[in-house]
């Protein structure tokens, strides 16, 4: 069950470490703190700009990651579709 | 207006499937919303189920609706004996069907996924499984009944698999699977069965099947 849903997990997680960091995190320190594979972050972070969940900024020559609209959604609505799934065996 | 539109039961099944019909389009709606989040599978398959159900449960209505016209007009009941009733059991057996796909992926695609990847790919290619399951609605719609057994037999043996694999309580799945069984029992009645004779039975079914779907909604809508 853990493994059919990991891939929710994932993006929550990095999601929720952009938020933390005040809605702007640098990649490096993304990558290190989301305790993926080099690959596999790369994978996540194409998946999540491609779905307009997070978006790339550059301030002062410096490269960020932000949560947009749909990537507030996704954490707010995160523990609903969980538990949606969880109950239904989904 | 002919008196037998006026009988209780044909705006009872009037205002059930009306019910059903709105309840329906709002989970389906919710659970689009998080699909469309999340693009899981599981949601996919289950959303979608909840689309085949209104597209059954419209098709059994027309076809009580059929039945009590039958009575009044002759003529009508001539021509539905041909053409109209054919194709209704036509799309009845491909909703069932239709039904079946989504209601099995739903709570398997994953078991599937680690069985056989092959298998997998091509259960999930909904073009093929569509196209696959208008040719058995054709082929199969006179053994009608034997679906509806198969439906059942499939939802007895998913609860039974679920429940002795799980650890915990599924109590929405076990509610899930209630209205299953409802619609099942109501695929019965109206193939084997006359429609107008149980009309306890029916008020019970409905009242049930009604609690169930808001049961449902409450739970997804949050």
């Amino acid at each position: 069950m853990i493994k059919k849903r990991e891939r929710l997990e994932i993006i929550y997680d990095i999601l929720v470490l952009i938020n933390n960091n005040h809605n702007q995190m640098k990649p490096t320190p993304l990558l290190r703190k989301s305790n993926l594979s080099s690959s596999q972050f790369d994978k996540y972070i194409l998946e999540l700009l491609e779905k307009d969940f997070i978006e790339f900024s550059t301030v002062d020559s410096k490269n960020y990651y932000s949560l947009t609209k749909k990537g507030f959604e996704y954490i707010s609505k995160y523990k609903v579709i969980l538990k949606i799934i969880d109950d239904f065996d989904l | 207006m002919d008196p037998k539109f006026l009988e209780p039961l044909f705006w009872i099944d009037s205002a059930y499937t009306l019910t059903v019909f709105i309840i329906s389009i709002l989970i389906y709606s919710k659970l689009n919303n998080y699909y469309g989040l999340t693009a899981y599978e599981g949601l996919k398959y289950f959303k979608n189920s909840f689309i085949t159900l209104i597209f059954s449960f419209l098709i059994i209505y027309v076809l009580k609706t059929i039945e009590i016209v039958e009575q009044i007009d002759s003529l009508f009941n001539i021509y539905t004996m041909i053409k109209g009733e054919l194709l209704l059991h036509s799309l009845l057996t491909i909703s069932i069907l239709l039904f079946l796909y989504y209601y099995y992926m739903a709570f398997f695609f994953y078991d599937v996924k680690e069985m056989n990847r092959t298998f997998y790919n091509i259960l999930r290619n909904e073009k093929i499984i569509f196209l696959f399951i208008i040719i058995s609605g054709i082929v199969f719609t006179p053994k009608i009944d034997l679906i509806i057994l198969l439906l059942l037999c499939f939802s007895l043996y998913l609860v039974y698999r679920k429940m002795k694999k799980s650890q915990k309580r599924l109590n929405y799945f076990i509610i899930y699977n209630l209205l299953i069984l409802f619609y099942t029992i109501d695929l019965i009645q109206l193939v084997l069965f006359s429609i107008s004779k149980y009309f306890f039975i029916d008020m019970v079914m409905y009242i049930f099947q009604t609690i169930i779907y808001v049961k449902i909604w409450n739970e997804v809508k949050n």
